[in-house]
């Protein structure tokens, strides 16, 4: 046995299957018997790596493998050793039965590649690719015994070929879907760009001639010209460095809109470091550029909002750690971010209202709601302002807090101005109530005088029917003693007079009765009034008017009452004897009316005075002078509410000049 | 014929001495308390003169000027005689008709003398 079973020396597994297994039950028989055909046959291929079977006779179909082809029998193995070749391969007989019949009949080889067969080896059905050969085997009497079969599995091959086959195409298919992408390349040394249609639509040139090739110059034509330097700047460094390409630039189409496109590529350099190639590809990023635009024209119109809004701005996240302010924040507090980020703001901030401040927001950032607060700020200069800050809670669309958004308004100036109109309030109620007491006191005096006078009167009348011998004759004693009581009661009716006048002067409804009236006149009228008076002081008065007349708008009543004070105090205050003198003139728009005496004078002091209510000023001649201490008050009262006007100029012992100016 | 004087006021004392004045002059003196009963004299007595006190009860010599037209007594002369000075009552009276408007205080006997014999024309 073994001498016959020399031929199988070797042989691997196979070999020491086929010598373990009993041929002589098969229709082989035993293997003694076997032509040296047969086992040349067997013994070449289980010695191969290739894999490799036999079949021997035409209907018997014997099986022989080695060990390489164990692996494509799957669980066939070992069964098949010996089994007939059908039924091995029962389930893609159909598809290599024939082919090996026309072995058989014709002694011609047969080679298939790739051929799909759907074999069930694993338990299952799979799909499989097999490129192989049926190559005849002649027997000793020189007709075909069997057949042997070299073959080798291909179906990764055939199912990586078929992959990439689709991915290209569902490359190819979203190329042509977004529309926006596209190849190029460019052959420098023969300057032809081959590029695919979606790329030359792009620099519009027609899609046959990019792909046939064209000059590189024909593509950059469409370059945007604000563009065009800078690009070509880069593509010549990327050309001498065969680093990577990569230009975001405008391409002008042919109807003139404007398109925005990322272009990517490397050139590839020689050994010598010359470009040859330069491949690439080319995106349109007009929308992104768009929305990028726009994010950014959003952004500026933001900060140009936020940085330029009179109110102090900032943002803070959910927990209260603010992460923004605006510019204005900045302006006025002379900060930074890092010095204000999270709490740092407590920093500006007043000592002694942080705590409250603190304490409100703290628990105002856990209730979800808009809250307010007033403070004092302080200011880069160091001081403090009073704002009103407003906040808002910003959600998610969860509407969970996102952020809170705040505005801090600068209220100094209102409050100061509350503070002033509740001041200016107060003011207003004072004077009215001034007003009122003052109506009370004018009306008071008008009454007053009025019952004080009715009295006196009777005084007056009841003692001139006495002196005036009206009941009898009087002795001189009782004449003197009368007219003393008269006299007496006479100074009480001045001193009422008095008294009302100047309550008719200061009451505010008071009005003149103005009417063109020749001042010239006035003055002289007042002088012949006095005259008895500078009679009885040996006194005399010069008048030089420098116009026969001078027409003003006057209270002619009012205006005599000036006059006939001044005259009566320039008689009154000067020495027996002396002159007065009197000059008119006109002065611009104005009659210049000025009396100088040379009597007693007035001081510095008193001459700030003397215009006052009550002001009586001692001098020598004082003690012999009667006054209520009113007539220059009224003087200039009336001057005033002529809108004229009355000065002094005096010297102590030398006399006094009042100049009156009355517009005309 | 004598001269007739009514005298329009409200207070006794100055009614009697205007009155022992004036007799002495030999005016006849008809005196009235208040603007109202001055109204019924005025028109009984068709006097030379008035001397019309303004403040006074029942009805002020103000109102007694409103009621009348002076126009209605042209041989009547109409003097307030008051110790109220403001000139805007002084101008009221004077548009009101009165002839004269006088300051009471400042007027002694004798003035009074003179005021009545100018008014009446002796």
């Amino acid at each position: 046995m073994i001498k016959d079973q020399d031929f199988l020396a070797g042989g691997g597994e196979m070999g020491k299957l086929i010598r373990a297994k009993d041929w002589s039950k098969t229709a082989l028989g035993p293997v003694g018997s076997w032509p040296q055909s047969l086992k040349t046959s067997v013994s070449l291929i289980i010695n191969s790596a290739f894999p490799m079977f036999i079949w021997w006779g035409e209907t018997e179909l014997v099986n022989f493998y080695n060990d390489a082809y164990m692996a494509i029998l799957g669980k066939k193995h070992p069964k098949a050793l010996g089994t007939s070749g059908q039924e091995t391969w029962n389930e893609i007989w159909n598809d290599i039965g024939p082919l090996a019949h026309k072995v058989f009949t014709t002694g011609k080889p047969v080679f298939m590649k790739n051929l799909p067969l759907t074999m069930n080896r694993h338990g299952y059905d799979e799909l499989t690719h097999f490129t192989f050969s049926y190559s005849p085997i002649r027997d000793e009497s020189g007709e075909i015994g069997g057949m042997y079969c070299a073959c080798v599995e291909t179906t990764e091959e055939v199912i990586a070929k078929q992959k990439l086959g689709e991915s290209e195409e569902r490359l190819h298919l979203s190329l042509n879907a977004s529309g926006s992408v596209g190849l190029w390349n460019w052959d420098i040394v023969n300057d032809r760009t081959i590029a695919d249609a979606r790329f030359a639509k792009l620099y519009s040139i027609d899609p046959k001639r990019a792909a046939a090739g064209v000059p590189v110059a024909e593509f950059m034509k469409a370059f945007h010209p604000d563009d065009l330097l800078r690009v070509q700047s880069e593509i010549e460094t990327a050309m001498k460095t065969g680093s990577e390409f990569r230009s975001e630039y405008r391409v002008v189409s042919k109807d003139g809109s404007v398109s925005w496109v990322l272009a990517r590529g490397r050139c590839k350099l020689d050994t010598k470091g010359n470009p040859i190639q330069f491949p690439g590809v080319v995106i349109d990023i007009t929308e992104n550029k768009k929305a990028e635009e726009a994010l950014r024209e959003a952004k500026e119109r933001f900060s140009s909002l936020a940085d330029n809004i009179q109110n102090l701005a900032w943002m803070a996240n959910p927990d209260g750690w603010i992460t923004w302010y605006n510019q204005r924040w900045y302006d006025y507090t002379g900060t930074t971010l890092d010095e204000m980020q999270g709490w740092g703001w407590k920093k500006v901030h007043h000592p002694d209202h942080i705590t409250k401040v603190t304490d409100f927001v703290q628990k105002a950032w856990k209730k979800d709601e808009p809250f307010e607060l007033t403070f004092p700020l302080r200011g880069k200069d160091g001081q403090y302002r009073w704002f009103l800050t407003r906040a808002v809670p910003v959600h998610d669309k969860d509407g969970r807090i996102e952020r809170w958004i705040g505005t801090n308004t600068d209220i100094e100036d209102l409050k100061q101005r509350h503070a002033m109109e509740e001041r200016m309030e107060l003011l207003t109620e004072q004077r009215n109530a001034l007003l009122k007491i003052n109506k009370t006191k004018d009306e008071f005096i008008g009454l007053a005088s009025h019952q004080l006078r009715t009295p006196a009167t009777a005084v007056k009348q009841y003692i001139g029917l006495l002196i005036g011998e009206f009941a009898g004759p009087m002795t001189s004693d009782q004449t003197r003693y009368l007219q003393i009581a008269y006299d007496s009661n006479e100074r009480e009716l001045g001193v009422i007079n008095d008294l009302l006048k100047t309550a008719q002067i200061d009451s505010t409804k008071y009005k003149l009765d103005k009417q063109s009236t020749d001042v010239v006149a006035i003055v002289n009228d007042c002088v012949s009034h006095l005259q008895l008076t500078f009679e009885q002081k040996h006194q005399t008065v010069v008048i030089s008017p420098a116009t026969a007349s001078l027409l003003a708008a006057v209270d002619a009543r009012e205006i005599k009452l000036v006059f006939v004070n001044l005259l009566e105090n320039a008689s009154k205050y000067s020495y027996p004897g002396t002159e007065i003198k009197i000059s008119i003139v006109q002065q611009d728009s104005h009659a210049k009316i000025t009396i100088t005496d040379k009597g007693v004078g007035v001081s510095k002091v008193n001459q700030q005075r003397i215009f006052d209510k009550f002001t009586r000023v001692d001098n020598e001649l004082s003690d012999t002078v009667t006054g209520t201490g009113l007539g220059l008050y009224w003087v200039k009262q009336l001057l005033e509410l002529h809108k004229g006007s009355i000065k002094l100029t005096s010297s102590l012992g030398k006399g006094s000049t009042f100049t009156v100016r009355l517009p005309l | 014929m004598s001269k007739c004087v009514l005298i329009v006021e409200d207070e006794i004392i100055l009614q009697d001495v205007y009155k022992l004045v004036l007799s002495t002059q030999g005016y006849v003196i008809h005196v009235a308390n208040n603007g109202q009963e001055g109204l019924q004299q005025l028109k009984a007595r068709q006097p030379d003169m008035v001397l019309l006190d303004l403040f006074m009860p029942v009805m002020d010599g103000k109102r007694f000027l409103q009621k009348i037209d002076v126009a209605d007594y042209p041989q009547t002369k109409f003097v307030v005689y008051t110790n109220l000075s403001d000139t805007e009552t002084e101008t009221e009276m004077m548009e009101l008709g009165a002839d004269r408007f006088i300051l009471k205080s400042s007027m002694a006997p004798q003035d009074l003398i003179g005021l009545v014999a100018e008014m009446t024309g002796r």
